[in-house]
């Protein structure tokens, strides 16, 4: 129960609890301890106080301000203070209210309410509306606060607003006083309000001289249109916006054009206020356009002078005006066409007229504001003509085109010249494009101009090439730079040279398959001598390249078919050879023994037909080697007379078996001696003597010469065996000279032999530089004919015929190195019939062996042994330290008698060979060289037998084998020509130019060291260059000639071969 | 009308059809002012031109606008701008209808000026109550109902407003039923 104590009246109201609280839900109660004792609900909601909590523990009294703690008694005087309390156990928290001492309870009663700065406070506590008394105003007041709040907030907004407007304006006021445009604002009734600077400076008027006049009565004068006047005048009175040109005057008087831009205003309530005008000062702008119109005029003369025709079209009537009224163009007075826009259109060629509707169109759409057309009309007459239309805009509306200017030009002739270009054009262009090799044409900076469908199969890309250079189609090709830098390099020489330039390349395809390209560029140079094109063209020569590919190949198995047929050649030779040489050998013993006359027939029987057996071996072998080109000849001076006696003779006593005669009817000189190949000439010989008797049962066989002709050095001269056998058949006579070929099928049978002999004297006398031919008539006879050309030799005594004297070989020790036993016995026995002393081994290894443990005078070595073949033999004994024993003779023994035989047995260091099968008189001769006293047994030894200075050689190069082979090489072929001018210049006597030749010689044998021909040339030299002792110069040419022939041969043997 | 009300308006349709949207409901409303200004009171005629263009701008009914305006009032003004004033008047839909009475009469003491719309509450039931709108104005009682409505959404509860009774025909006041 609480009491209230009204004063004055002094009668207590009395309220329950229930009643104090709701009117004063924050109260609280102090005793006089200033202990809380009772708090109303909503303060209790608000801070957790204790019973009797201290009031000091709670709350601090913050206003008034108390100098001491407030204590019950201080607290009481607060009484009818506004009191603010500050809570302590929670923050911001503070009370507004009053105290009210309760005397006769001797307590402090708290009255108030929580007093807060803002709405969202209140709920922050945990506060609801209805914590609070009814009638206590805080919460209103704070929404009053809020409501505040929030129109403070839209002011703000209003403010920026505002200022933001207020600077645009000012902005805005700032462009209409500084714009060199005038600007005027009137009154409603047309009168000046304001004008800006630009507007005193184009008129030279101020504000106040104008102020409240119409902007008209001040600037319009006598020149002003008054058609335009009079629209402004509408306008301003219908209050509509108006935009016109006109002039008007300064103050000073002067005239100017002007373009107005009025605007009428209104206020909200749109009621007319004033207007607002832009003047914008246009005289210029004027004056370029009456140029610009001077301009177009004459312009237009212009066009007209040169033949155009001049039209202008004017979109908004779609009529065209012609300056050339005349009928030129379409036959159609033109000047009518203003009246029939569609003159023009009608007379274009219906396949043309989409273009002119397209350009229009553009033009319309405002896409273009040219053009450049060329299309056809069809004149009245029907023939249709080409023109070239070109315009363009010159007046627009609305930012589209109004007018367009243009010409019309005829380019029919101009067509027609490019219709004939371009029929030619194709008609190249078709000849370039199917010509099977690709073409380019290129400017002289590498930029393409054409290229052929071979050169590249892509149209698009043959069309995107062209004015492109070689290195943009590289780069688009993702081809490797270096191709590029390969063909710009050729480009350039070609540039320079201005000369073609080719070269093969080789094309691998995807398929791996190759492809063969000569490719070429052509300079075309003009009349100036400056490259103006390169044309670049390939063929195709991978066919031919597979021919030359083939052939190689086809050559190359011939060339291994040779070789095997040689081989297989000197194999079989050797495979006869071999047993031969034991049969003849043997037969020659049994000849020597007693015989029966029987027997004697027999053994002569085996003789002959070995020998014949050999003869036509030799025969098959000979050919081959004439065919092969591997036939050397001999040359040595010979008595030609006496060898064709010889042949004769040879064959006298077999003549005389058949009763027939041989006549001998030799014109040549007794002692003609010439340089040559006896040996060949015997052998021609012999084989058509031996023909002729074979074919010839009754007559007689005529063998003789005759000189053909002869110069101061050459001489040929022809020979014949004539003979009266049974002659050839017409048809076989062309026939004879071939190989294996008979003239009569029978022939073998009935005659014998190989059918080769024919044919091997062909050669031999072709090989000879000869030539052979043959009459015949069947039955009667034939004559052989034989030609040979031979250098005249001076007379030289023949090698008289070998006297076998075995007696120079007695006790001679003899080293024997021979495999096979019959020829071993064969050897044997001849040398001991001579009286020699025979040691034999089979082997080459034997042999060497043989030399070192015993003393010999000479050694016959077999080429082919086992173990070590007889080359090897010699190498390892001419390596012998023992000077006498490495020196020994060997004489090489063997059944191979094909080419390089006897260059391989010399350059062992063999000292000759004697061929198998052989007789005791060839074994004789052979040995009797190296063993009798008149061959003083000389220095031997590869080295020491060569002409030239090895040493020095070696010397030079350095060890470099590949210079060695080199100057051998230069020396064989380069002396030779020299020797031949200087014969030629001795010939001639010219003796200047002799010594000239002689010196060129002389410098290169010396470099080689021929010491043998350095005295000879130099002496050839001195005697040409002082020209004495000339009689004897020819002479020392012939021996020089011998030391030469003899070097390049050992040069080639030794380094070429 | 205080300020407010326009302003409240001004921001609904700006919020939902853009700054051009209400020059255009200003321009044909007529209504020639730029800013009201919250606790300024305008003329109610300002607030009607102004629902009416809204309703004929967007092509809408009057009565559509006017309930979309309720719903808006209280749920961005409201609650937006007098946030703990709505909270305080109750926890939960019923607690507030039973305060309505009371809330106006306090808006009165923030707004002076007003001429404020008297509520009352009668038949209060476990999941409804009668809602009694007395106003001096004319033509508010669709406004009523989007307040109503939006009261349910404020305090997410579905409600269903029901007109009992209205002025036009013949009532003193209106009446609405609100269910829960
Ligand atoms: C924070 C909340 C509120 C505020 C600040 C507020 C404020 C106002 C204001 C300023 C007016 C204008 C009166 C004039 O200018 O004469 C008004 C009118 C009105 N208010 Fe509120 N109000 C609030 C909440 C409510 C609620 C929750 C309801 C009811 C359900 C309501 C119902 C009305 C009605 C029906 C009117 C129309 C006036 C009439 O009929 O005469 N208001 N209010």
């Amino acid at each position: 129960m609480k009491y209230l104590k009204f004063p004055g009246k002094m009668e207590m109201l009395q309220f329950n609890s229930e009643q104090f609280n709701s009117l004063f839900p924050f109260y609280f109660l102090l005793n006089n301890k200033m202990q809380i004792i009772k708090t109303g609900n909503s303060l209790a909601k608000l801070i957790v106080i204790n019973r009797n909590e201290p009031f000091s523990e709670v709350f601090a009294i913050q206003r008034p301000v108390l100098e001491t703690v407030a204590d019950f008694k201080s607290s009481v005087n607060l009484c009818n203070q506004l009191i603010s309390i500050k809570c302590l156990k929670k923050e911001n928290i503070s009370l507004r209210g009053q105290f009210q001492y309760l005397q006769q309870a001797d307590k402090i009663l708290f009255i108030g309410s929580p007093w807060f700065s803002s709405v969202e406070e209140i709920k922050e506590n945990n506060l609801k509306l209805n914590d609070f008394a009814v009638h206590d105003p805080v919460i209103d007041l704070l929404h009053l606060l809020k409501t505040q709040e929030i129109v403070t907030d839209e002011v703000k907004v209003l403010l920026n607003t505002i200022n933001k407007q207020k600077s645009d304006l000012k902005r805005l006021s700032l462009l209409a006083q500084e714009t060199v445009n005038g600007v005027v604002i009137t009154d409603a009734s047309g009168k000046i309000e304001w004008i800006n600077k630009g507007f005193e400076k184009i008129t030279g008027y101020s504000l106040e001289e104008i102020k409240n006049k119409t902007p008209g009565s001040i600037l319009q004068g006598k020149d002003s249109s008054a058609e335009t006047i009079n629209y402004l005048k509408q306008q301003i009175l219908n209050k509509q916006p108006f935009v016109c040109e006109i002039i008007n005057y300064k103050k000073n008087g002067q005239q100017y054009w002007v373009r107005i831009n009025g605007q009428p205003l209104f206020d909200n309530k749109n009621m007319l206020t004033g207007f607002f005008a832009i003047e914008e000062d246009i005289t210029q702008e004027k004056e370029n356009e009456l140029n610009l119109q001077h301009y177009e005029e004459r312009f237009r003369i212009a066009l007209e002078k040169i033949g155009d025709n001049v039209w202008i079209h004017d979109f908004e009537s779609n009529t065209t005006e012609f300056s050339k009224n005349d009928t030129d163009f379409l036959g159609f007075d033109l000047s009518k066409t203003k009246i029939n826009p569609q003159l023009w259109w009608n007379c274009v060629h219906p396949d043309d007229k989409w273009m002119l509707n397209k350009n229009n169109a553009a033009y319309l759409a405002g896409e273009i504001d040219h053009h450049n057309l060329e299309y056809r009309i069809i004149h009245k007459t029907g023939q249709v003509k080409w023109v070239l239309d070109r315009g363009i805009v010159f007046e627009k509306k609305n930012n589209l085109p109004l007018r367009i200017i243009g010409t019309h030009t005829d380019i029919t002739k101009l067509k027609e010249a490019e219709a004939t270009i371009n029929t030619q054009k194709q008609f190249y262009e078709t000849i370039l494009n199917n010509i099977p090799s690709d073409i380019a044409v290129f400017d002289n900076t590498h930029k393409y101009l054409f290229v052929n469908p071979k050169g590249i199969k892509d149209e698009n890309i043959r069309k995107w090439i062209i004015g492109k250079r070689d290195e943009d189609y590289i780069k688009f090709r993702n081809k490797p730079s270096y191709i590029l830098e390969g063909r710009r390099k050729l480009f350039n020489e070609v540039l320079k040279s201005k000369k073609i330039k080719s070269w093969e390349e080789e094309v691998i395809k995807p398929d791996g398959s190759r492809e063969y390209i000569i490719r070429n560029m052509y300079p075309y140079v003009n009349e100036k001598g400056i490259v103006e094109l390169i044309i670049g063209y390939g063929v195709d020569i991978t066919e031919r390249i597979k021919i030359e590919q083939q052939l190689k190949i086809a050559q190359q198995e011939t060339q291994e078919a040779a070789l095997a047929k040689e081989r297989f050649l000197a194999n079989m030779s050797h495979e006869i050879r071999t047993p031969m040489n034991g049969i003849l050998g043997i037969t020659g013993f049994l000849e020597k023994t007693h015989l029966l006359p029987k027997q004697k027939e027999y053994v002569h029987l085996i003789k002959e037909s070995t020998s014949n057996l050999l003869v036509i071996l030799n025969d098959v072998l000979d050919l081959e080697k004439i065919i092969a080109g591997k036939l050397e000849l001999e040359k040595t001076p010979f008595n030609v007379s006496q060898k064709i006696k010889a042949a004769a003779e040879s064959f006298r006593h077999k003549a005389e078996e058949k009763y027939l005669t041989i006549k001998y009817k030799n014109n040549l000189p007794e002692n003609l001696f010439v340089e040559g190949d006896p040996y060949r000439l015997s052998q021609v010989l012999l084989n058509l003597i031996s023909n002729a008797i074979k074919f010839t049962e009754k007559g007689t066989i005529t063998i003789g010469a005759d000189i053909k002709q002869q110069s101061k050095n050459t001489i040929e001269i022809s020979f014949f065996i004539a003979d009266t056998g049974v002659g050839i058949a017409k048809n076989k006579l062309t026939q004879i000279f071939d190989p294996y070929v008979q003239a009569k099928a029978d022939i073998s049978r009935k005659y014998g032999g190989t059918g080769l002999g024919l044919s091997i004297c062909k050669n031999l006398v072709e090989i000879q530089n000869g030539n052979i031919t043959v009459e015949s008539k069947e039955g009667k006879g034939s004559t052989f004919n034989f030609t040979i050309t031979y250098k005249k030799a001076k007379q030289t005594t023949e090698p008289k015929p070998i006297v076998l004297n075995f007696k120079g070989l007695k006790n001679k020790n003899i080293l024997v190195a021979e495999d096979v036993e019959v020829n071993q016995y064969v050897i044997e026995n001849m040398l001991k019939n001579w009286g020699c002393k025979t040691t034999i081994v089979d082997t080459g290894k034997k042999a060497v062996q043989a030399v070192k443990s015993k003393s010999f005078d000479l050694i016959l070595m077999d080429v082919q042994m086992p173990e070590m073949n007889g080359f090897e033999a010699t190498e390892a004994i001419r390596k012998l330290s023992n000077k006498q024993k490495a020196n020994l003779p060997v004489i090489a023994v063997t059944a191979n008698s094909m080419k390089g035989i006897s260059s391989r047995y010399k350059s062992s260091g063999m000292n000759d060979y004697i061929l198998k099968p052989f007789d005791e008189a060839s074994l004789f001769a052979v040995m009797e060289k190296f063993l009798l006293s008149k061959y003083p047994s000389k220095k031997i030894g590869v080295k020491k037998a060569m002409v030239y200075d090895a040493a020095k050689i070696k010397a030079l190069a350095k060890g470099d084998d590949a210079f060695i082979k080199k100057l051998s090489e230069i020396f064989t072929r380069t002396s030779p020509q020299i020797f031949k001018a200087l014969q030629e210049a001795i010939a001639e006597k010219n003796w200047q130019q002799a010594g000239k030749e002689a010196h060129k010689l002389k410098s290169s044998i010396n470099s080689l060291g021929i010491s043998d021909g350095k005295k000879l040339i130099e002496d050839i030299e001195q005697r040409c260059k002082t020209k004495k002792q000339l009689s004897t110069v020819a002479l020392l040419c012939n021996k020089f000639k011998i030391v030469l022939d003899k070097s390049i041969e050992q040069l080639t043997n030794n380094f070429l071969n | 009308m205080y300020g407010i009300v326009n302003k409240a308006i001004e921001d609904l349709v700006i919020e939902n059809f853009g700054a051009e949207k209400w020059d255009a409901v200003k321009l044909r409303s007529g209504v020639d002012i730029d800013f009201f200004i919250s606790n300024e009171p305008y003329d109610d005629d300002v607030t009607f031109k102004l629902a009416s263009a809204v309703s004929e701008e967007l092509n809408i009914t009057l009565s559509e606008v006017l309930i979309a305006f309720g719903e808006y009032w209280v749920l961005k003004t409201g609650k937006e701008k007098y946030g703990s004033l709505m909270e305080a008047g109750g926890s939960n839909l019923k607690e507030f209808l039973v305060n309505l009475p009371n809330f106006h009469n306090r808006i009165m003491l923030m707004f002076p000026k007003l001429t404020p719309p008297e509520f009352k509450v009668s038949n209060l039931e476990e999941r409804s109550i009668h809602v009694h709108y007395i106003s001096k104005r004319e033509g508010l009682q669709d406004f009523t109902k989007g307040l109503l409505q939006g009261l349910g959404k404020l305090y997410n509860t579905a409600v269903t407003i029901e007109l009992l009774e209205d002025r036009a025909s013949g009532s003193h006041h209106e009446i609405f039923k609100v269910s829960w």
